[in-house]
């Protein structure tokens, strides 16, 4: 796993070098998301634009975009049930450090942008993700793994934390490009970047970095924070909460 | 309308989550039970956690207890010494309680134990009511009234030694069994997220011989002190208790179960106890079918909780 990570990270210096005279200029329509307690998911564009100069070679091929908004890393447990004595029961297990979002919009679908070595080393399209891998006793072993990974992958998918938007970015003459990505209500808070990649004829020229806190706001954060950091206050609250709601229901109902 | 839960961290219908406290409310207003039963495992179909569901459904329970006990007691139906017996065993228990959920919860067998004890106490349960209240429906039938039962017959449990008065039910037991009752309602209602008013009621009449008029205030008062001090172990250590999911709960549970207790008036005592037997029997088997048939998904994804997953 090492071995790969450095690959691809040797990959990544090597083929972001020669980078021509394109500059790429990047912006995000919001530096915060807010998630308050009507929250129910909000879009996030991503625009810019391809600045040549006169010294700029010309590219046949054109320009390609690809944009990825990752979320913090966590580590994850994936489980897989197995049947013991009639009964289906968590068996086997593998954790991955994996970004608990993952969403990536291009021009074109992933293959046509670059051969499958530069797009693991920038990380384009959830198959290519770079997930460490922990499994049980800690003994690394890589064969069975890319059944976990797969489910991993696919569930991430299902759930909506993990997105794939071929063809999304849209040129908008031959320099401005833009792209609008959802953002569902189950997103998980915390520092996210927005990565934007500009590719041409398979190697990547320039990229642009910004970060997007995503944070529970208001009402929604001080519970969350009485909860995670006051736990007795907290409990008390939610006792003496409990106890006037019965004893509120009991008095307007009062039946005998 | 979409809400989101700042402690479950998940958004959901307030309208949908409202009206399953309302119904889960009806059901208990109507068969005079608490309906954790009912609502965790609900909680847990619509996408809450298991650990947030369990958590806050022991708050829930506080809150619909809290109107039960206030009733009983103005009717003077509460033996406060036998309560106070219970809930110190109800504390121990729920104190065990929270420390196995947090340990089953690393361990990643948390939802396995659930739907095991599940499967085995409301089947258990509810197959007895069924087969008790079916029987008791036929004698009705036949209008033969069954042997009635001598409530002061002394078993073994009231041969063990450290015995207590306690004057309210005319009962002298040993306080062992009291205790024990106590604190294995108390890890039970913490464990699954239940009141476990469907179980330490049976019991009491069964196995304690405590006089039927006043076992249920009895009951309520243990359930309201153990799930109190549960919702806070909880919030403490687990910091699991969702107060927003459980706001829109309670309030739906309170309202509901006045509609409830209304129709369960006008239905026989046999009549009730076949269907709550029956409803308890279907949970259980709901989670027995879970654990046998090949699920849909083998796999599981959840955020790693503790040292080891």
């Amino acid at each position: 796993m090492i071995r790969r990570v450095l690959a691809a990270l040797a990959l990544a210096v090597a083929t972001a070098l020669p980078a021509a005279a394109e500059t790429l200029i990047a912006a995000v329509s919001a530096h915060s998301v807010a998630i308050s307690s009507t929250f129910a998911g909000t879009d996030l564009t991503v625009y810019g634009s391809v600045e040549r100069d006169g010294t700029t070679v010309s590219r046949a091929s054109g320009y390609d975009i690809a944009v990825m908004l990752i979320g913090p890393r966590r580590t994850v447990v994936t489980r897989r049930k197995d049947r013991v004595v009639g009964l289906w029961v968590n068996r086997d297990w593998r954790t991955y450090d994996a970004p608990s979002f993952y969403a990536v919009a291009t021009t074109r679908p992933f293959a046509e942008i670059a051969p499958p070595q530069v797009l693991d080393a920038q990380q384009i399209g959830v198959a290519n993700l770079i997930l460490p891998e922990g499994i049980p006793g800690g003994v690394e072993v890589q064969a069975g793994a890319a059944e976990f990974r797969d489910a991993f992958l696919a569930l991430q998918q299902k759930n909506g934390l993990y997105a794939e938007y071929p063809s999304a970015v849209r040129f908008l003459g031959t320099s401005l490009f833009s792209v609008t990505l959802p953002i569902p209500a189950e997103v998980p808070v915390g520092r996210y970047t927005a990565r934007v990649v500009l590719l041409s004829d398979g190697s990547p020229l320039a990229e642009h970095v910004s970060m997007i806190e995503v944070a529970k706001s208001g009402f929604e954060q001080q519970v969350a924070d009485l909860a995670a950091h006051r736990g007795a206050i907290y409990g008390l609250v939610a006792v003496l909460i409990a106890l006037t709601t019965g004893w509120l229901g009991g008095v307007l109902f009062r039946r005998d | 309308m979409l809400l989101y839960l700042p402690v479950a961290e998940w958004p959901v219908n307030m309208f949908v989550i409202f009206g399953l406290g309302g119904a889960v409310g009806f059901i208990s207003g109507m068969f005079g039970v608490g309906g954790g039963f009912l609502l965790t495992p609900l909680l847990v179909f619509s996408g809450i956690s298991p650990a947030v569901a369990v958590a806050t459904v022991s708050a829930q329970v506080v809150a619909s207890s809290t109107s039960g006990m206030l009733a009983y007691r103005r009717r003077k139906a509460i033996d406060w010494k036998l309560a106070l017996w219970l809930l110190s065993g109800g504390m121990i228990g729920s104190w065990i309680g929270v420390q196995v959920f947090a340990f089953l919860r690393t361990l990643g067998q948390l939802d396995l134990v659930i739907g095991l004890c599940y499967v085995v106490f409301l089947g258990f349960i509810g197959g007895f009511m069924v087969i008790e209240s079916v029987g008791a429906i036929f004698a009705a039938r036949r209008e033969t009234t069954p042997a009635p039962k001598k409530l002061r017959e002394h078993g073994w449990i009231h041969r063990l030694p450290f015995p207590v008065r306690f004057p309210r039910s005319r009962l002298v037991i040993s306080a062992l069994p009291v205790l024990v009752l106590g604190a294995g309602i108390g890890f039970l209602g913490t464990l699954l997220g239940i009141g476990g008013g469907f179980l330490i009621v049976p019991a009491m009449i069964y196995l304690l011989k405590v006089p039927a008029n006043i076992v249920v205030g009895t009951s309520l008062v243990q359930m309201v002190a153990t799930m109190s001090f549960a919702t806070f172990l909880q919030a403490v250590q687990n910091h699991t208790v969702d107060i927003v999911l459980g706001l829109l709960l309670m309030v739906g549970g309170v309202i509901g179960a006045q509609f409830g207790a209304q129709i369960g008036q006008r239905l026989r005592g046999e009549q009730l106890r076949a269907l709550l037997g029956l409803l308890i029997l279907s949970v259980g088997l709901r989670f027995a079918v879970d654990l046998v048939v090949t699920p849909a998904e083998r796999y599981t994804v959840s955020v790693q909780v503790g040292g080891t997953p």
